[in-house]
């Protein structure tokens, strides 16, 4: 069981590197997910099929909303400023500090692999949402941040009940569909957020 | 959040009442967001989603629960004043939203989004376990995010959504963590304050986040500039305000509990104490000093909200209804204040304030409406509002403190004389040619006529002569005796005597019957003479006999005329009596049958009239529509600032009547603080120091 928790959780992670360290908007979609759509199976025990089910569906729908604002994205991001190496790098440290200080010096009562992937997510998403121009990637960033505290919530108090669950499912669309919102205003504004120009020749 | 304290039990209700509000919320939210390119389609969804809503939370009943996915929805007075309060107000702001904003301008997502951010919040505080109410206040939080941009949309105002969308995120996962922290059996780390306080101070920072509080009020002053002042009250209040009520009923549940020494956590309780004082004195500062009044909004509501802060600072249980009742009053005021930003640009064209010079003499509905907002921030002695804010500073401090706490608390009277100073001056150019509060009609639109008698819609006009005062005299003077005729009548006629009926002498007519007479002649003289042998006292036996026959015979026959004779008086005397009755009742029944069909003729002349309206009635409202661009463009177009200033003003009274105590928020606010062990798994007794 822990090693597929802590599989899971190195897909979870891995998603997220390729999200925050992606220029094209396509390939971070798909990083963020496989993310969100990893997330729900993280927990011990398992959530039940309905719930889980649902964790599911919103994260479809929460990735869908932003592909609908994604495919015509038309000026790519500017990705990582620091280059997916360090990225992956920073995350593995995270993944690692989290799986070690499990519980934070109390007894936990989830598994240690939440623990990890929440602090990977977590770190991953500190640069996006800090020096994050784009209205995309500082909500790609965002949503890999309550990602990572729903994560972290999972190791230190348990599987959620049913309605929790279900909850968080409804956030992740919230969250999904105002990144979504603000990404097509962003981009039918034609500039990004904080005064960075279109480049030359990628105009629609 | 189930803030009342109610016992969460594992009874299974058959059905709660927070289930209508919850589906109709989100089911007219979600439709209204998906119309939204039909603007009025979208609008009217909207708009009947917050009635119907409104009346959904009404129909709440506290206490009432229901289990689902393993938790609990339970209902509470609190949450029922809070939704009835929100949705009624986001009514009358869209109202005048859509009524002052021209067609370009009209924030589209707002009723749609109100809903569902309500919907959120209501989920919020029906559901007892603190981190799943978290993330609904969250998820509501998230969803005012869509009203934050406007048209023209430009890269400056979608990085200002950009920005209120971290400030949302940061603050629930700082919220969400610090209950995480805190919902699992610490063991030894309960005994170190610094664990404790972290979490404490992770969850008042988070509702400082969320209020842009100073210092952490860049956004807050970023989505003033950019946000529209409709979605102000939903951006910067109402949200907030939920994730305020569950952090504190989280901070009174888990964190209280465990510091039972009013002196505990001295340095946390020190820092959110300043971070309040701060944003009550320099948020006060920054509305005054600021030259647009919607900036000043977004001030006085940073200012404002420095009490719902004030409220963490003591970690004592009192706190709890006062800080309760003033996010009831603080969410309508700033509703009524954004309204009345809103009244204002639309009115006079300008949101600067010196260009604002003499407001308040063109619209005294205004300048009411001003000084009931004020009133009901600020308050006055014996009013709720102000009592609950002194009863947050003196809880909240002591000594100096307490004092600068004061001063801050009554800053707020700055801004608002300033307001009312700039208003009261000399009128600027831009006012002056402002038109005032009255009611106008749109020139060259002959209403007045087509009401009585529109050639287009209501057959030809009436003749001149037909309408000239000798003909008015008669149709009043003939109907008036149609009218009263009954009356006049019956007041000649009720002098009239009605005869006795004959039946009064009837018995002393009675004659007596000739066969008693016979009979008494009978006994006196006697016929029967001796006889004189036996052979004739046979011959005359026989005469003796038939005499005898003939007397029984006689007898019984007077006996029976007797009797017929008497049955044949009473019959006439009862005959005679009907008769008179009779006739008694025609007389009376006359007058009444003669009334009753000149009613019933009324009736029907009425009904005919009645007929006639509701066609013309018809034909009108028809006529609204097929010729609104005719003159009920223009008749709405003119009175368009009267109808802002009637709902600003609506808004006002409301904010007024809570800050008095009404709509019965300190009732529900003084619902005892959530024990520790009953939100879901807040706190475990193995924490308890």
């Amino acid at each position: 069981m822990t090693l597929l928790l802590a599989a899971a959780a190195i897909v979870v992670v891995a998603g997220a590197v390729v999200c925050v360290s992606a220029r094209e908007p396509r390939t971070a979609l798909l990083g963020i997910t496989i993310t969100l759509l990893g997330t729900p199976f993280l927990s011990d025990p398992l959530a039940g099929p309905l719930p889980l089910a649902a964790r599911l569906l919103s994260s479809t729908l929460a990735a869908y909303l932003l592909w609908i604002s994604a495919r015509d994205m038309a000026l790519p991001s500017r990705g990582s400023t620091v280059g997916w190496p360090v990225e992956a790098l920073a995350a593995a440290a995270a993944f690692a500090a989290g799986w070690g200080t499990l519980g934070l010096g109390a007894p936990a009562m989830g598994p240690a692999a939440a623990a990890a992937a929440g602090f990977a997510l977590a770190t991953a998403a500190v640069l996006p949402i800090v020096f994050g121009r784009e209205v995309f990637r500082l909500g790609n960033g965002l949503i890999l941040l309550v990602t990572a505290s729903g994560l972290i919530r999972v190791s230190l108090a348990g599987t959620p009940v049913a309605l929790e669950q279900l909850v968080i499912g409804g956030l992740t669309v919230v969250l999904g569909a105002a990144v979504a919102f603000l990404s097509a205003n962003a981009d039918a504004a034609a500039a990004p957020v904080d005064g960075l120009r279109r480049r030359p020749g990628l105009e629609r | 959040m189930a803030c009342d304290g109610v016992p969460v039990s594992n009874a299974d209700a058959p059905a709660v009442s927070v289930l209508p509000f919850l589906a109709t919320s989100f089911g007219f939210g979600i439709l209204s967001l998906l119309t939204r390119s039909l603007t009025g389609v979208s609008f009217a969804i909207g708009w009947l989603g917050l009635l119907v809503s409104a009346v959904a939370a009404l129909a709440i009943v506290p206490g009432d629960r229901l289990s689902v996915g393993g938790e609990f929805l339970v209902g509470s007075e609190y949450q029922r004043i809070f939704l009835a309060m929100g949705c009624s107000a986001s009514l009358l702001l869209c109202l005048l939203g859509w009524s002052a904003s021209n067609s370009g301008t009209w924030q589209r997502n707002l009723p749609g989004a109100s809903l569902a951010a309500f919907g959120a919040a209501g989920l919020a505080l029906a559901i007892p376990d603190p981190m799943t109410a978290i993330a609904a206040t969250v998820a509501a939080g998230l969803v005012g995010v869509l009203v934050s941009l406007v048209v023209p949309i430009t890269s400056r105002r979608v990085g200002v959504g950009a920005r209120e969308l971290r400030a949302i995120a940061v603050a629930g996962v700082l919220a969400l963590i610090a209950m995480a922290w805190m919902a699992r059996p610490l063991g030894a780390l309960s005994a170190e304050p610094a664990v404790v306080g972290l979490a404490y101070l992770a969850m008042a920072i988070a509702v400082a986040f969320r209020f842009g509080a100073i210092p952490f009020h860049v956004w807050a002053a970023r989505v003033a500039d950019s946000a529209p002042e409709i979605g102000l009250p939903l951006l910067m209040a109402w949200s907030p305000a939920v994730f305020a009520v569950v952090g504190l009923a989280w901070v009174d549940g888990s964190i209280a509990p465990l510091t039972p020494v009013p002196l505990a956590l001295p340095l946390e309780r020190a820092l959110i104490v300043s971070i309040a004082a701060i944003s009550l004195l320099l948020g006060a500062f920054a509305a005054w000093i600021q030259e647009d009044i919607e900036h000043m909004v977004a001030y006085s509501i940073v200012q404002d909200a420095a009490f719902v802060l004030l409220a963490f600072g003591p970690l004592d249980p009192a706190t709890w209804q006062p800080v309760r009742t003033w996010i009831l009053v603080f969410v309508l005021a700033k509703t009524a204040f954004a309204a009345w930003v809103l009244a204002i640009r639309a009115r006079f064209g300008t949101r600067r304030l010196g260009e604002l010079r003499g407001w308040a003499r063109s619209s005294p509905t205004l300048t009411a409406a001003l000084v009931m907002v004020a009133v009901a921030t600020v308050g006055l002695p014996g009013l709720v509002s102000f009592d609950v804010r002194m009863a947050l500073v003196r809880l909240a401090s002591d000594g100096p403190a307490r004092a600068v706490l004061s001063l801050g608390a009554i800053a707020a009277l700055a801004y608002y004389a300033r307001l009312l100073a700039v208003g009261l001056a000399d009128p600027a150019p831009g006012v002056r040619a402002v038109a005032g509060d009255r009611p106008r009609w749109p020139e060259g639109v002959a209403l007045a006529g087509w009401a009585r008698s529109s050639p287009s819609l209501d057959g030809p006009r009436a003749a001149p002569e037909a309408s000239s005062q000798p003909g008015m005299a008669e149709r009043r003077r003939s109907r008036r005796e149609a009218l009263f005729s009954v009356r006049a009548r019956s007041s000649v006629q009720a002098p009239r005597t009605i005869q006795a009926p004959p039946t009064a002498e009837a018995p002393s007519a009675v004659q007596v019957p000739p066969a008693v007479q016979a009979r008494s002649s009978v006994q006196r003289r006697s016929p029967i003479q001796a006889p004189s042998s036996a052979a004739t006292r046979w011959a005359q036996l026989g005469p003796w006999t038939v005499r005898l026959a003939e007397l029984l015979a006689s007898r019984r026959a007077a006996a029976g005329r007797i009797q017929r004779g008497r049955w044949a008086v009473r019959l006439a005397e009862l005959s005679t009596r009907g008769r008179a009755a009779a006739g008694r009742t025609r007389e009376a029944a006359q007058p009444v049958a003669e009334r009753g069909a000149r009613v019933a003729q009324r009736g029907a002349r009425v009904a005919q009239r009645g007929a006639r309206a509701v066609g013309r009635g018809a034909r009108m409202v028809a006529g609204v529509f097929a010729a609104s661009p005719r003159w009920a463009g223009p008749l709405l177009d003119v009175n368009r600032t009267l109808v802002s200033s009637v709902l600003v003003l609506a808004l006002a009274l409301a904010a007024l009547v809570a800050a008095a105590g009404g709509w019965g928020g300190p009732a529900a606010a003084r619902a005892p603080a959530p024990e520790p062990g009953v939100q879901g798994q807040a706190v475990s007794p193995d924490k308890l120091p």
